[in-house]
Formats: structure tokens, C-alpha cells, sequence
């Protein structure tokens, strides 16, 4: 495959890193505002009423709270923020705007809640991460998982930066093109 | 007159039927009255069961964690919630193995619920925690709280086997509900299941319960 391919081996990491990152966003931002109690990807689950809503990020407050880091105002606001700012970063990442800047944005939350993380299994809570809805135990798989999360993200936020430093594939002559 | 043969068999059978009927009353009304069993989870349990929120509490009376859960978070759940019948809040027993006394606090627990004490009990097994931890005297705790007839009924239930159970079949519930430390909340309400584990403070909690009773 040519360099100037437009699905050159960057290129095509750098897509799959952002549909990944995107749809990780956009599961944790629904799991989290879902009803609770329904099951995901079905209909009920996507009746989000008002009430729904208050029920939903009061319980990921409690959730939150459970990390014993964050005072009450903290706290809330973090409850009332988080999920939203989690599915505009999701859709962003699919949009494929400001790409460099977004995923940049998506590498520090990841680290950010990896490192609240393993400061809390250091500290022997085993809480309910709250990462993707509720019952989901903090432990060594949710660790890793979360570990691969941020490392993806930050590959692709330094894929995303070096292929805007090139110009783009369809732009640069061809090599064999024929000479005028 | 000659009676029909039908009148006559049905007057045959109808008084052996009415003989055994009242036979069988008369057994019933004889037989010993056997009563239910104790319900050991309802003895340790706060408010109406037909509250609208139930909270279930796995919990060990030798951790740390749990007696600050108690002191500051639950004891107001009571006040507040419990008393005006919003919310049944339920003890589970899961002593931890690393607590070494969390077991023998657990029968004593239970022992007090059989006689109507819980509620004084875990206020003392909380309270005194720092002194019992060390030396096991779980007794010397409870006699602040108990009256001596009563300390004497505990220790009578205590000796025997008959708690052992169960503390097992809470250990079980919570084994099945992947409880693996205390203190974990299991908030049920219109058959959704919210599990919390660890601390959760007051003013958080209150929260929650009330978005979940504007429902």
C-alpha cells in the first residue's frame, strides 16, 4: 500500500482508534443515564423520562460519593456533568471534529479516572466502579480494562497529531503519475 | 308406605358424611397449635416491611468501615426515613474471615434480635468496637446495654448452635449477590436492584431516596 493510500496503516489506526473511542463514550454515557434495572439495548431501556434521569444520576452520585475523594458539591456536579460530557466526546469522535483536540480531551479523562482508580484498589475499597452502570466491581479486570482505554486513546490522540503534520494522501502527487 | 331405596341411601350417605366432617373438626380443634418459626432476617430489621424502598445492609461488626456506615449514615436513614415508613432497612450478616471476633459479634447480634434487643445491640457492638476489637470481650460490651436478665438470655442463645444458620444463610445471600466487602447497601425499590458498595454519606444518600420516592 502506498504511502499517499488514504487507508494506509496510520490512517486506518486512527479510524479504528476513534469509532472505538467514540463508542466506548457513548456506551458509558448511555449506561449511566439509563433507567436503572433495565436491560441495555432495549426498548425500555431508552424510555428516559425527567424522572428516569434524577433517579439515574442520583445513584451515580452514590456511586461517586462511594470513592470517598470528592466532597458533596463535587459530588453532585460531577453526577449532573459527566455522563453528558462522556456522549458529546463520543459523538465528536465519530464527527471526526477537532479530532486531535477531542481525543486529546478523551487521553486526560481516561488517565484521570485510571489513576482515581488504581489509588482506590491501592487503598483497598472495593467499591462499584460505576464506569458503565451500576454493579460493575472494582477490581484487577476493570483495572486493566480501563488501563487499555486510556493507552488507546493516547495512541490515537499521537496518530491523530502526526498525520496532520503531513499533508493529506489525495493532495501529494502520485509517484508513477506521468510527467506533464 | 314403602320409602324409595334413593331416599334411603342418600340419608345413609349423608349422615356418614356429616359424622366425619364433625369428626374432623373435633381433630382439629385437638391438635397442638405449632408456631411458625422466628424470622431471624425480620428480628433484625428497622420499619414496615411494606415501606416503599427496602435497603439491605451486609455488614460486620468488627469493621471499621461498617461502624462509621452505622454512626453516620444509617442511624439518620432511621430518623428520617425509617420512622416514616419509607424505608425498611435490613441487617445482613457477612463477618469478614481477616476479623477475628466478627463471627462470635454476629451470634451475640442475633441472639439480642431473638429477644427483641437488636437495635441495642449493634448500638453497642458499634460503640465499643475499639475495646472488643483487641481483646474479644464482646459481653462487656453489650452489658452497657443490656439489662443482666437479658445479657443472661443472650449468652443462654449464644452456647448454642441454632444461630449459626442464620448468619449462614446471609453470608449466602450476599455470596450470591457478589458481595465481597462491607459494609455493601442493597437498595431495592419497585423491583429494581441498586447495589452500593462501601460508604456512602448521608446527605448523597438522602438524594437518592428522594428521587426514588418521587416516583
Amino acid at each position: 500500500m502506498r504511502e499517499t493510500s488514504p487507508l494506509n496503516f496510520q490512517r486506518t489506526l486512527l479510524l479504528l482508534g476513534r469509532l472505538a473511542l467514540a463508542v466506548v463514550f457513548l456506551y458509558a454515557a448511555y449506561a449511566k443515564l439509563s433507567p436503572a434495572g433495565s436491560k441495555l439495548f432495549t426498548i425500555s431501556s431508552l424510555r428516559v423520562s425527567a424522572g428516569t434521569l434524577g433517579i439515574s444520576i442520583s445513584f451515580f452520585a452514590v456511586q461517586i460519593d462511594s470513592f470517598r475523594l470528592l466532597p458533596l458539591w463535587a459530588v453532585n456536579a460531577l453526577a449532573h456533568t459527566l455522563p453528558f460530557l462522556e456522549l458529546l466526546l463520543g459523538l465528536l469522535l465519530l464527527a471526526r471534529w477537532q479530532l486531535r483536540w477531542v481525543s486529546g480531551f478523551a487521553s486526560l479523562l481516561l488517565l484521570g479516572f485510571f489513576s482515581v482508580m488504581v489509588r482506590t484498589y491501592a487503598k483497598g475499597l472495593e467499591i462499584n466502579c460505576g464506569c458503565f452502570g451500576p454493579g460493575e466491581a472494582l477490581g484487577v479486570k476493570t483495572l486493566l480494562r480501563d488501563g487499555l482505554l486510556a493507552a488507546l486513546a493516547i495512541t490515537t490522540t499521537v496518530i491523530a497529531f502526526r498525520a496532520k503534520r503531513g499533508p493529506h494522501p489525495w493532495a501529494a502527487p502520485l509517484e508513477d503519475a506521468p510527467a506533464k | 308406605m314403602k320409602v324409595p331405596r334413593v331416599f334411603t341411601l342418600v340419608l345413609v350417605v349423608g349422615s356418614l358424611a356429616l359424622a366425619l366432617n364433625l369428626a374432623g373438626q373435633a381433630k382439629v380443634r385437638h391438635a397442638k397449635v405449632v408456631a411458625p418459626p422466628p424470622d431471624p432476617t425480620a428480628m433484625k430489621a428497622y420499619g414496615s416491611k411494606t415501606a416503599p424502598i427496602t435497603m439491605e445492609v451486609f455488614s460486620d461488626y468488627q469493621c471499621p468501615a461498617c461502624r462509621a456506615f452505622y454512626q453516620d449514615t444509617l442511624r439518620l436513614v432511621i430518623e428520617n426515613y425509617v420512622n416514616s415508613g419509607k424505608v425498611y432497612l435490613v441487617h445482613r450478616d457477612f463477618p469478614l474471615p481477616v476479623h477475628a471476633y466478627s463471627r462470635q459479634a454476629a451470634r451475640y447480634a442475633n441472639a439480642a434480635a431473638r429477644i427483641g434487643r437488636f437495635d441495642k445491640a449493634e448500638e453497642a457492638l458499634f460503640a465499643k468496637q475499639d475495646s472488643w476489637d483487641k481483646d474479644g470481650n464482646l459481653e462487656g460490651a453489650l452489658s452497657s446495654m443490656l439489662k443482666p436478665a437479658e445479657m443472661a438470655k443472650v449468652r443462654q442463645l449464644v452456647t448454642g448452635k441454632e444461630l449459626d444458620a442464620g448468619i449462614e444463610k446471609d453470608m449466602a445471600e450476599g455470596n450470591s449477590l457478589h458481595v465481597t466487602q462491607t459494609p455493601t447497601s442493597i437498595i431495592i425499590f419497585r423491583g429494581q436492584t441498586f447495589p452500593v458498595g462501601g460508604l456512602v454519606s448521608y446527605p448523597v444518600l438522602r438524594q437518592f431516596f428522594d428521587q426514588l420516592l418521587k416516583q
